[in-house]
């Protein structure tokens, strides 16, 4: 059945879809037509049209329930998403929060708008339908006077109601009209539009459920009905690992296993009532026959250099080495980062009911349409075969969305007839190294005028992934180039972990402004206002936070600052006060002040919340984490060992939104930009605090002490 | 192994349970009596996203075995909160303050901080992060969270002022 039939079975009286804007949207075939072109095109052409280009598609329809359902393929993974669309729905319409349901990450029942990913949703997916809201309102409004028999300026709208302005009562609710195909909505909002929107400070809609352990997780899902299921995961890197058949007679006597089997390079597989039996059942298997392919890690950073080859080209303006030549100060340094785990509290999840030639799964996933294909692909069932219902997800991070939990559960349920739960151990978490984060290393040479004046700048960044930072100060000559480091020889897969390559490039970038600014005995802050294109607001607001001007460090203290601009859209500064005790290298973060533009800012609390969030999940990176391993396996898999932030590191925090750029009419989203901010921002306080440079990242004590030792011979 | 059937209380209610003798609570819990608040995080008691009551003190159920569990017991879980369809101070506060993100380590810190505050009604900010220090949330939600518990820690100072 097609999606249209089946939405007017369930009886909708409106449809619309909303495409959001997007630099790319110029390449979407269906952009630019009108409603009534689209009026023929089928749903899940429209969807697959729209998402290989990134735009996105959702829908509105108001059922003869009179309620407004709301659909998306994004998940809900703690960011606020379903509160938002709640929130503005209730809003555009008049109407109470109860009366709208959000449906979210099923591919029976969303259109697949992308990957809940990126820090993007709330501003391509709500601002989406917020568009879409206003513009069925004046359909309604429209529509409801012709039914009323009255002109347009007699009407007024309220409640989800349209009514006659005077002399006579008449009046139809929104819920009564029957929409008769879809209004397409390009939601370029006027102005006038946007300024209608105010954050109602809802609070989250999913509390109630959330602190009475009503809210479903995948592992929820079947508790007790299904059996858990699980692949052998060798304590070395799986990448390469060779499987062979290995005897399961003792992973059969384990009480509670059910069967065991092998599957190929997939290797060995165990089923057992219990998720214990299953761990008892998995550590039993003999692993002397499988060999685990030795990894030539890459430990210096000539080996980098020399594995790494040229990427992308991400800025080239001017010429950068005739004028660092002429340049009376230069300054060049080297930056370095580290292996981190992304350490969701949830791990990965998935519920798989397999027959045979149908797959329903229950995953834990970022992008339930991404989980359809790589279930469609391992089962060999036919993609439109596979449904994936999206649960909520206990932190995702970037790192739930090509997991392979589903994929795993539905092969393991395909090979056993089963219904089976697939749930990752938190060793295994660790162990599958494929959500850890890679090393980076980043090159920098700038030339610096008499005045302060920034003139060229050269940036080598040596990484796996992401596309490389676009200059944020005024620079005349500027070249930044992303080179990639060969996977083969680094032994551990890279991964996007929330703030994605953001992290490491600007804590290079922004420790390497402060060491220039003090270079040429400069204030950092007057050094940044000076040669910074968008940031000055920014800079002046967290400075007066913290208290710059007046600050009188006691003894062993500092501020540090940075600033970012996050995917050209998000913009941020953060100062951090810290205290080093020289003895141990023991660095204390006092206090964080940050301001942030991120245009409207349409749910307070929540924006908040992240915003923190990803000021701590910094803060720990930064300070805390670090991934160990030797050649072939992990050596970091618990949180015994593996120390993320605590009650106890929270430091005394501020942060305050405000609008500086732009026209300021749309949300831009922030839950990752404030994270990359961290490192540097301890840095340049720690130099401040003690006179020591920090060139790599984590900021371990051991790595602290050994700087100040350093500087002291 | 042979499974060993006992009686436990759980959340006010008797419960015949038949389970390994090894298994963590934790999973008793969830398979065989359904009540799935409590979640899985680390299986080692290093993450307290388990975390349940044992006679009204807070344990990591990955750590107990269903064998040290006695019929004496008073097992209450995050289901077990709600009183006659009011939830709890600690509940409320948490939904007050939003005090939660992706909400997977919220029943760990409500049972936490219940503990907290039926042994020490208005402890201090230090007491607070104390008591709380070995629970994890990865959203970083602590701030919202101790301002949550703060809040019944003033209720609860307002009520023995006026007791006074």
């Amino acid at each position: 059945m097609k999606r249209r039939d089946f939405l007017r079975l369930i009886g909708s009286s409106t449809m619309a879809f909303a495409v959001t804007s997007c630099s790319d949207r110029k390449a979407n075939p269906l952009f630019g037509k009108t409603g009534q072109e689209l009026e023929f095109v089928d749903f899940e052409i429209l969807c697959r049209s729209i998402n290989p280009i990134r735009n996105f598609s959702e829908l509105v329809l108001f059922k003869d329930t009179k309620r407004v359902e709301v659909y998306t393929g994004r998940s809900e993974l703690g960011q606020g998403l379903t509160t938002v669309l709640v929130s503005i729905v209730s809003q555009a319409f008049e109407i109470e929060p109860n009366q709208v349901d959000v449906f979210l990450a099923d591919t029976n029942l969303c259109p697949d708008d992308g990957p809940t990913s990126g820090s993007s949703t709330t501003r391509d997916i709500a601002w989406g339908i917020w568009g879409a809201c206003l513009e069925i309102k004046d359909d309604i409004i429209a529509e409801g006077a012709k039914l009323l028999g009255v002109d347009l300026t007699e009407v007024r709208f309220s409640q989800g109601t349209v009514f006659v302005e005077k002399g006579t009562k008449s009046r139809i609710s929104m819920f009564e009209m029957s929409r008769d195909g879809i209004t397409f909505t390009n939601p370029n909002t006027t102005p006038q539009r946007v300024q209608m929107y105010r954050d109602a400070g809802l609070k989250s809609v999913r509390a109630l459920d959330v602190v009475t352990g009503k809210l479903k997780y995948a592992g929820d899902i079947m508790a007790g009905t299904c059996r858990y299921g699980g692949f052998f995961t060798p304590p070395e890197f799986r990448t390469g690992y060779k499987f062979q058949p290995v005897d399961l007679r003792a992973t059969l006597a384990v009480p509670g296993v059910i069967t065991a089997g092998n599957m190929g390079q997939r290797g060995p597989y165990v089923v057992a009532e219990t998720f214990p039996a299953l761990q008892e059942g998995l550590a039993m298997i003999d692993r002397k026959s499988m060999v685990p392919k030795k990894n030539e890690l890459v430990k210096n950073l000539s080996q980098v250099r020399e594995h790494a080859i040229l990427r992308k080209t991400v800025e080239d303006t001017g010429n950068v080495e005739q004028h660092l030549k002429s340049c009376r100060h230069t300054l060049s340094e080297t930056y370095t980062t580290h292996h981190y785990n992304v350490a969701f509290l949830e791990p990965q999840t998935s519920v798989a009911i397999v027959s045979d030639d149908e797959a329903h799964v229950w995953d834990s996933t970022q992008h339930a349409h991404r989980q359809q294909q790589v279930v469609a692909r391992y089962t060999r069932i036919p993609v439109e075969r596979v449904h994936i219902t999206g649960t909520n997800v206990g932190g995702g991070f970037g790192g739930k969305i090509g997991h392979k939990s589903g994929a795993e559960a539905a092969v393991i349920a395909q090979a056993t007839g089963l219904p089976i739960k697939r749930m990752y151990s938190r060793a295994e978490v660790f162990q599958r190294l494929s959500r850890a984060k890679e090393e980076v290393a980043v090159d920098l040479i700038s030339g610096v005028d008499d005045s302060g004046k920034i003139i060229a700048r050269s940036a080598n960044i040596y990484q796996d992934e992401g596309n490389g930072l676009t200059e944020i100060y005024d620079i005349p000559n500027s070249r930044i180039r992303l080179f990639q480091v060969s996977q083969k020889n680094m032994g551990i897969r890279h991964a996007t972990i929330r703030g994605t390559s953001f992290t490491q490039d600007v804590f290079a970038m922004e420790s390497h402004m402060s060491s220039l600014a003090h270079s040429i005995s400069m204030d950092p802050l007057e050094f940044r206002l000076k040669n910074a294109l968008w940031h000055q607001d920014l800079l002046h607001t967290a400075a007066e936070m913290i208290g710059y001007g007046a600050y009188q460090p006691p003894e062993d203290h500092g501020l540090g600052m940075a600033i970012i601009n996050h995917g050209g859209q998000q913009l941020g500064a953060l100062f951090v006060e810290v205290g080093v005790d020289r003895k141990t290298g023991r660095i204390t973060i006092q206090r964080m002040r940050a301001a942030f533009d991120v245009g409207i800012v349409m749910c307070e609390t929540t924006a908040t919340i992240g915003v923190i969030g990803a000021l701590i999940w910094g803060l720990s990176i930064t300070m805390k984490e670090e991934l160990k391993f030797d050649e072939s396996r992990i050596l970091t898999n618990s949180f015994a060992g593996y120390d993320i932030a605590r009650f106890s590191d929270i430091p005394d925090m501020q942060v305050k939104f405000i609008k500086t750029f732009g026209d300021g009419l749309s949300p831009r989203g922030c839950g990752e930009m404030p994270l990359p901010l961290i490192a540097p921002a301890v840095a340049n306080a720690v130099y401040n605090a003690v006179g020591v440079r920090l060139f790599s990242t984590p900021f371990t004590a051991e790595r602290v002490l050994a700087a100040i030792r350093t500087q002291a011979t | 192994m042979a499974k060993t059937n006992k009686s436990i209380i759980v959340n006010g209610e008797h419960h015949e349970v038949s389970a390994e003798s090894s298994e963590p609570l934790l999973w008793v819990l969830r398979d065989r009596l359904g009540l799935t608040g409590t979640k899985y995080g680390c299986g080692e008691g290093a993450c307290g996203t388990c975390t349940v009551l044992i006679d009204g003190k807070a344990e990591r159920s990955c750590l107990v075995a269903f064998e040290d569990l006695e019929a004496r017991h008073a097992i209450v879980t995050i289901e077990g909160l709600v009183q006659d369809g009011e939830l709890s101070p600690v509940q409320h506060a948490f939904v007050e303050h939003n005090a939660f993100a992706c909400g997977y380590c919220t029943s760990g810190m409500i049972m936490q901080a219940t503990d907290l505050l039926t042994i020490n009604k208005t402890p201090s900010r230090s007491e607070i992060i104390e008591a709380m220090n070995d629970n994890l949330c990865r959203c970083a939600t602590y701030p919202s969270i101790i301002t949550a518990i703060e809040s019944v820690v003033k209720e609860n100072g307002s009520k023995s002022e006026d007791q006074s």
